[in-house]
């Protein structure tokens, strides 16, 4: 685009003129339209269509909320999702409390581990947890030979213990970053005015970290609700909402998929009522840190220091085991599917031999969403913040949608959309691309808008005061500035996108197999070399990643929640 | 002969009316202040010369000529921010040449002009460093250079000092003038400090809810304000009611005053008769007619130029006195009695009501 062209100060005139922003707005507004809105509509009118009578019904919803299959479906979901959220939140709240007010070693890994345990493939707690405590369990064998039954670990107990650990980093990092913004004066005065410290933490410290830590548990229960790879993999005939609608879908294939989309409706309704409940309780209670006299962390020793280092060492200890396992797995010698006993790279030389392209074309899907996100992120990031209009609004929050509908529901949108000319896209590896950019876009714009809104505007109209078009400043002053926060977004979309199962397990064919869905295929078919190979290639990315964002972004472990 | 003309500006932000049908007329070459209270409009009205947004109506004419369709980076005026804005990614050579390259000069010329506005403005040392390794002080000079080095027709500058201690303002205050003096430009500037506006200005606009209550020079301004509103906020002053006998003769302290025909034929009430603090002698007889009346001190401050007294007059409430800090004065104590005299010549008359003209 030609900069001279673009002309009128942005977000300044109150007429409507057709500048760049105007025309980003457009564009913008149309691909959500096309990628997010029309699939979700689909699903929501499908479900209100009855394939036998061929016309308006709710059965399907009706079977949803009676038939005992489902509600035992919609319990156990539920269950799972505040289990989860609970769990996490045992962890991470006191995690979060010892590693804000004492000082403890190694601050830095545990904050490390912690990220690395978010960012892990979502799906790889389930079956390292599987091939420790399992039937065939290596901690299982040890305790079965000294006399010891371990309780199983399939079903609701293990779903809930994996999504604790794999989300409770959400509730930690949210929480330990309010506490340590905390003004010390106001626990200061409670204690001045008779409290107890324990009075102090339940009547002053947790409600003012309420808002941080009840967004990371919210964003728990959602994710928990949402998850497919997990209950799954250790669910047997433990059933959630996400794995019944994956059923469904693949069963009810070439016919109609009411039910599919009845329960995806059903899904989405209760993630919205979490969210909603949230913000309800939260109110209008946002707290305002003022950084007059900040916490200094306590010197503790003895036993009281031992029981804290073990505390904290042991929560993300427990969580990165998986990763552990599966990087150990890797490299035990495998003949076909079966462990061989000793080390060895045949894993990987399988994989590189019979399935390369699976790693083609996760990372050359995730590159090309990646990229997508951060262009269209950036520039609806700035409309966002900077152009106070009633469309710059609308567009916030219908980027709220992608964290309350799950994967597997979108996938069925995108099914259900994108099947007839002239959008035939089932099948390829566009859909992929496209469900990844849409379901990772919030993230993305998410990370901008938080670096710009940073950036004082008079940076910008001191650039268009000296001549420069606003295109032109942006590009030339906003841009430079925000780079950072792009480059941190862009690794934290690349991450997410390697690591998708939920919506490509509906969406890909064999040519279009990513590394997840291979992972996940390869566990149910037990070829557990192939599937820890594969993950640790999906680590060792993540990994890298991790790193860079660290670099990039100033916020540190902000940037991952 | 006018260079920058307003005429009936009207800006809005929903229901709130930031601007009420604002017209001015700026001389070319001349320092041009708007004072006045938070939230009066300052800000709203240079924004609009600048063109960062557009007033919904009245027009706005430069060299004669209507500017208001043109864009911001088009009307070729210089603006200096109160947060100066420096490009933090830029060194203090390239925030000074952004506007020179935006207009595409050769280099050997960007590199010229650059460095004679940064040697103007005592930056040449500095002419590598990056805007974080610079002082306040220093990174304002940065934004003052930037929007000078392009030889805009007018330079805009919203509270440009507000975020330096009170010494360094008070410098580059003396600095600014002098570069406005010596460069012959026309500038807008906007502050709420209201020593600052008098001190530096060549005209000062008073505004107050978006309306201009005066314009004049700083002595008119201080002298002879409009109206009670500009008696108020310029300087301090002591506010007195006038009550009219029955004859028409006006009272003020109990005390009949010799005062213009416009103020008589008021004839109604709720007239206010306003003196200057600086203006009553204390404990000293008058050489000119005028009142002489009685007080207690209540209260003696002294901040080091002079000694601030607060009186209370027998019978009519607080007054305020400004004096030299001679030792006698300096002696007062609360609870002291004092002779105080005003020159009937230093009143000033306005009609009823928080916003009553004066009365000439
Ligand atoms: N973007 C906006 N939206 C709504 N109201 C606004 C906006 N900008 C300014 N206002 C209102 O318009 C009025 C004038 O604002 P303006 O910023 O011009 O004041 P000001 O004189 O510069 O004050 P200050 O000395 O505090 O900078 C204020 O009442 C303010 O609340
Ligand atoms: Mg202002």
């Amino acid at each position: 685009m030609r900069a001279a062209e673009l002309r009128g100060p942005a977000g300044m005139r109150g007429s409507v003129r057709i500048d760049f922003w105007s025309v980003t707005m457009a564009v913008a507004l149309a691909i959500i339209g096309l990628v997010l809105v029309w699939p979700i509509l689909q699903v929501l009118f499908l479900g209100f269509f009855d394939p036998e009578s061929k016309s308006v019904s709710f059965a399907g919803y009706v079977k949803v909320l009676s038939h005992p299959y489902y509600l035992g479906a919609l319990w156990n979901t539920m269950l799972v999702g505040v289990g989860g959220m609970v769990g996490a939140c045992l962890l991470g709240v006191p995690l979060a409390y010892c590693t804000a007010r004492y000082v403890v070693k190694g601050r830095g890994v545990i904050t490390t581990l912690a990220v690395l345990a978010l960012v892990s493939p979502p799906f790889i707690g389930a079956y390292s947890w599987i091939i420790v405590l399992g039937n065939n369990g290596w901690l299982t064998q040890q305790m079965k030979a000294i006399g010891i039954a371990v309780p199983t670990i399939y079903g609701m107990a293990g779903i809930i213990l994996v999504f604790s650990l794999k989300f409770f980093p959400f509730v930690y990092l949210m929480t330990e970053s309010a506490l340590r913004n905390i003004n010390r004066s106001f626990e200061e005065a409670a204690e001045n005015l008779g409290c107890t410290p324990v009075q102090r933490f339940f009547k002053v410290t947790l409600p003012l970290v309420f808002p941080a830590t009840s967004s990371g548990a919210i964003l728990c229960f959602v994710l928990s609700i949402a998850d497919f790879g997990t209950p799954s993999i250790i669910g047997r005939d433990f059933r959630t909402l996400s794995t019944i609608a994956y059923n469904q879908y693949t069963s009810e294939m070439g016919g109609t998929p009411t039910m599919a989309v009845s329960i995806s409706m059903l899904m989405i309704v209760i993630s919205m009522l979490a969210v909603m409940l949230q913000r309800h309780l939260l109110g209008k209670r946002r707290y305002a840190g003022s950084m007059t006299n900040r916490h200094v962390q306590l010197e503790v020793r003895g036993w009281a220091s031992a029981g804290i280092h073990t505390l904290c060492y042991a929560v993300v200890g427990l969580a990165t085991l998986p990763i552990a396992v599966v990087i150990y797995t890797s490299f035990l010698q495998t003949k076909g599917p079966v462990f061989s006993g000793g080390f060895g790279f045949n894993s990987y030389a399988r994989v590189i031999q019979e399935v390369p392209e699976v790693i083609v074309n996760t990372f050359r899907f995730s590159l090309l969403a990646t990229l997508l996100i951060t262009v269209a992120g950036g520039l609806m990031s700035y409309i966002i913040v900077r152009r106070e209009t009633k469309m710059a609004g609308f567009l916030d929050s219908i980027l709220m949608v992608p964290y309350v509908v799950p994967g597997v529901v979108m996938a069925i949108g995108f099914l259900l959309t994108f099947n007839k000319a002239p959008l035939d896209l089932v099948g390829t590896g566009s859909i992929i691309v496209l469900i990844l950019f849409i379901r990772r876009l919030p993230y993305g714009v998410r990370a901008t808008s938080s670096v710009l809104r940073q950036i004082k505007p008079s940076i910008e109209e001191a650039a268009v005061s000296l001549g420069a078009s606003p295109a032109k400043a942006f590009f030339k002053v906003t841009v430079p500035l925000m780079m950072p926060g792009i480059v941190a977004g862009a690794m934290m979309s690349f991450i997410t996108a390697i690591n998708e199962l939920s919506s490509t397990l509906l969406l890909y064919t064999a040519p279009t197999t990513t590394m997840p869905v291979k992972v996940y295929n390869a566990v149910l078919d037990g070829e557990f070399g192939i599937a820890a190979a594969l993950s640790t290639i999906l680590l060792v990315s993540s990994g890298l990643c991790v790193y860079g964002v660290l670099r990039f972004s100033q916020s540190k472990e902000g940037a991952f929640v | 002969m006018s260079h920058v003309q307003l005429k009936n500006i009207k800006k809005t932000y929903g229901s709130h009316v930031a601007l009420k049908d604002v017209s001015l007329s700026i001389d070319r070459g001349s320092f041009f202040t708007l004072l006045g209270p938070s939230g009066c409009g300052k800000t709203t009205l240079l924004r609009a010369i600048a063109g960062f947004h557009q007033q919904d109506a009245g027009e706005i004419l430069l060299e004669g000529q209507s500017i208001s369709h043109l864009g911001a980076n088009k009307r070729n005026v210089g603006m200096v921010f109160q947060d100066y804005a420096v490009f933090p990614h830029l060194s203090v050579f390239d925030n000074v040449a952004f506007g020179l390259v935006q207009q595409k000069l050769p280099v050997a010329e960007i590199r010229e002009r650059v460095a004679a506005i940064l040697a103007t403005v005592q930056l040449d040392q500095h002419a590598q460093r990056m805007p974080h390794q610079l002082s306040g002080g220093q990174q304002q000079r940065v934004g003052l250079a930037r929007a000078l080095v392009i030889r805009p027709k007018v330079l805009l500058m919203d509270e440009p000092l507000s975020n330096l201690d009170a010494k360094l303002r008070v410098e580059l205050r003396r600095d600014i003038r002098s570069l406005q003096q010596t460069l012959d430009i026309t500038t807008v500037y906007v502050t709420h400090d209201q020593e600052e506006a008098l001190s530096i200005s060549d005209q000062v606009c008073v505004m107050h809810d978006g309306v201009v209550q005066q314009v004049g020079t700083p002595w008119i301004v201080y002298n002879r304000p409009a109206n009670r509103f500009v008696a108020t906020f310029v300087g301090s002053n002591n506010f007195l009611p006038v009550a009219l006998e029955g004859a028409g003769q006006p009272l003020v302290l109990g005390q009949s005053l010799a005062v213009p025909k416009s103020v008589t034929s008021q004839g109604a009430n709720g007239l206010v008769a306003s003196i200057r603090p600086e203006k009553i002698v204390v404990n000293e007889a008058l050489s000119e007619p005028g009142l002489h009346f009685g007080g207690v001190v209540r209260q003696a401050m002294f901040t080091g130029r002079e000694l601030q007294l607060t009186i209370e007059v027998t019978g009519h409430g607080l007054i305020e006195a400004l004096t030299e800090p001679s030792a006698v004065m300096i002696a007062l104590k609360p609870g002291d009695a004092v002779r105080l005299g005003v020159r009937a010549e230093d009143f000033l008359f306005f009609a009823p009501g928080v916003s009553g003209a004066l009365l000439q």
